[in-house]
């Protein structure tokens, strides 16, 4: 089992339901990378506020999957954009590319794995 | 339960739609606060369940137009937050949630949210229909009182084209309705009968009495016999004379036991080719005559209230009238009436508050003396109906 997520939890906030977890998997498929591209931009472009609201906003998409360790990632993100301390923003970003990543493989996992 | 959410992350509002609808509730789930506002401005919403972070709108400024809004419903309010911060906890109450649920929610515990929410919402709407029920029928009731005033009032004098003498009159109510009422009736081409009669208490049950008294009180009344008699051929009548009256009053309506209630009465009946008034008084205050260039003053005559004793044995009183005379007949709420010392204003008050109007017209020495009364009473409402019916004997 990944570490990406906790799967219990994930399972039983939707009531084992596959079809609403791809529903909600499809949602995420749409919205999380253009932040994920935005959270680099404003990275980038040292937009503290850009980055700040944009880590809020994925961090909150990522509750919805008990995602703890992206959550985290995404947490570290907007509390430097809310510090306006862009120091070591860019593994940061990093890390946030490589935790949202795991946290899409876990669910493809979960598909699969209750599919078959 | 109607319940609207405003939530722009797109999973956690799918995921809070889903979760409420399989609890039986009807959910609008909008994506940001300005789209949920416009929303809630559409229809009816029980519960509001609202992110805090949002564009356009955020929840706080939702919270606050939804509070401000001038709807007598009450509408529950929940903010979703990850914000855990005191600080933050507090501005959130003070925009007007009642409630927090942590992002990620936990389904249980937006369960117990709701269904709190949902207990407070159920008890509003069942006060507010109670509430709605004592406004309709107090509406009801003031209106009814408002029509049943109007009517009172319309049983008040008309015109009396055909009287030599002149009249004028006052009557005030304490409440909507008065117990005073009075009358003034030509009885033939000669005689003018006139009285005030004063209910105990006042307002409704005072005013039904003084009303059905009014009727049997009238010569208008067909079969009424009680201040004329007929002959059968219907010819000539005779004249009850004001002891017959009373005495008949009296068989008539004996004090209800239940409720105590009786009534005062000053009677009279003017003859105006001889100027001579013959009253009787029941209990009520002695009437005053005023005579040209001479101070006010009581005038002769006590009797018992109408339907107290079985043998009240009335007595009569008579006066000669001359030009320029004026009689009044009051209720006991202007001598007894006090001020803001807690002074009574007493008979001897009421000579003073008249000899001080005598210059004008009866009417408007009468209106003028009642204003010299309320500048007197002051601030003090009245405590009982007052009510004043004045004559005078043409110069």
């Amino acid at each position: 089992m990944s570490d990406a997520l906790n799967e219990q939890e994930l399972m039983e906030s939707i009531d084992g339901d596959l079809e609403f977890l791809e529903e909600t998997i499809e949602i995420f498929d749409e919205d999380g990378p253009p932040l994920l591209e935005e959270i680099a931009r404003a990275a980038t472009a040292d937009d503290a506020a850009a980055l700040a609201k944009s880590a809020h906003a994925l961090k909150g998409m990522l509750s919805n999957f008990y995602a703890a360790p992206a959550v985290a990632a995404a947490l570290e993100l907007e509390r430097k954009g809310r510090a306006v301390d862009l120091a070591n923003v860019e593994a940061a970003v990093d890390r946030m590319r490589l935790e949202t990543q795991r946290v899409r493989e876990a669910l493809q996992h979960i598909l699969e794995k209750n599919r078959s | 339960m109607r319940i609207l959410i405003a939530e722009d992350e797109r999973i956690t509002r799918r995921t809070l739609q889903r979760q409420i609808e399989r609890w039986g509730h009807e959910v609008v789930a909008t994506e940001d606060g300005m789209d949920a506002w416009e929303r809630f401005q559409e229809q009816q919403f029980d519960i509001v369940v609202t992110d805090w972070d949002m564009p356009r709108l955020d929840g706080r400024k939702l919270l606050e137009r939804i509070r401000a809004e001038a709807d007598s419903r009450y509408v529950y309010l929940i903010m979703l937050t990850a914000r855990t911060e005191k600080s933050d906890l507090v501005a959130g109450m003070e925009s007007g949630a009642d409630d927090f649920l942590a992002k990620p929610f936990d389904r249980n515990e937006l369960r117990v949210r709701l269904n709190a929410g949902k207990r407070i919402i159920e008890l509003e709407r069942t006060l507010a229909a109670k509430n709605d029920a004592l406004v309709s029928a107090n509406t009801r009731m003031s209106s009814d009182l408002e029509a049943a005033a109007v009517m009172q009032q319309d049983l008040l004098p008309k015109d009396l084209p055909t009287l030599a003498t002149r009249f004028a009159w006052h009557f005030e109510p304490c409440d909507e309705l008065g117990g005073d009422i009075l009358n003034v009736m030509p009885l033939d081409k000669t005689n003018v009968a006139m009285y005030l009669l004063d209910v105990t208490g006042h307002g409704v049950p005072a005013a039904l009495l003084s009303v059905t008294l009014h009727r049997v009180l009238s010569t208008e009344t067909s079969g009424s016999t009680l201040l004329t008699t007929r002959d059968p051929a219907g010819e000539h009548h005779a004249i009850t004379p004001p002891r017959g009256v009373a005495e008949e009053l009296n068989r008539m309506f004996p004090m209800d036991n239940l409720t105590g209630r009786f009534f005062t009465l000053a009677y009279a009946i003017l003859d105006e080719t001889t100027g001579i008034l013959r009253y009787m008084v029941a209990g009520h205050p002695q009437p005053i005559l005023a005579r040209p260039g001479q101070p006010a003053e009581h005038m002769a005559g006590r009797g018992l209230p109408i339907g107290v004793f079985d043998e009240p044995n009335y007595e009569e009183q008579a006066v000669q009238l001359k030009a320029g005379d004026r009689v009044y007949f009051y209720s006991d709420g202007i001598p007894e009436a006090r001020n803001s010392d807690d002074d009574m204003l007493d008979p001897a008050g009421l000579l003073e508050l008249i000899d001080a109007a005598r210059a004008g017209t009866l009417e408007d020495d009468l209106s003028e003396c009642m204003r010299s009364f309320k500048e007197w009473c002051g601030s003090v409402p009245l405590g009982d109906d007052i009510s004043v019916l004045a004559l005078e004997i043409p110069s």
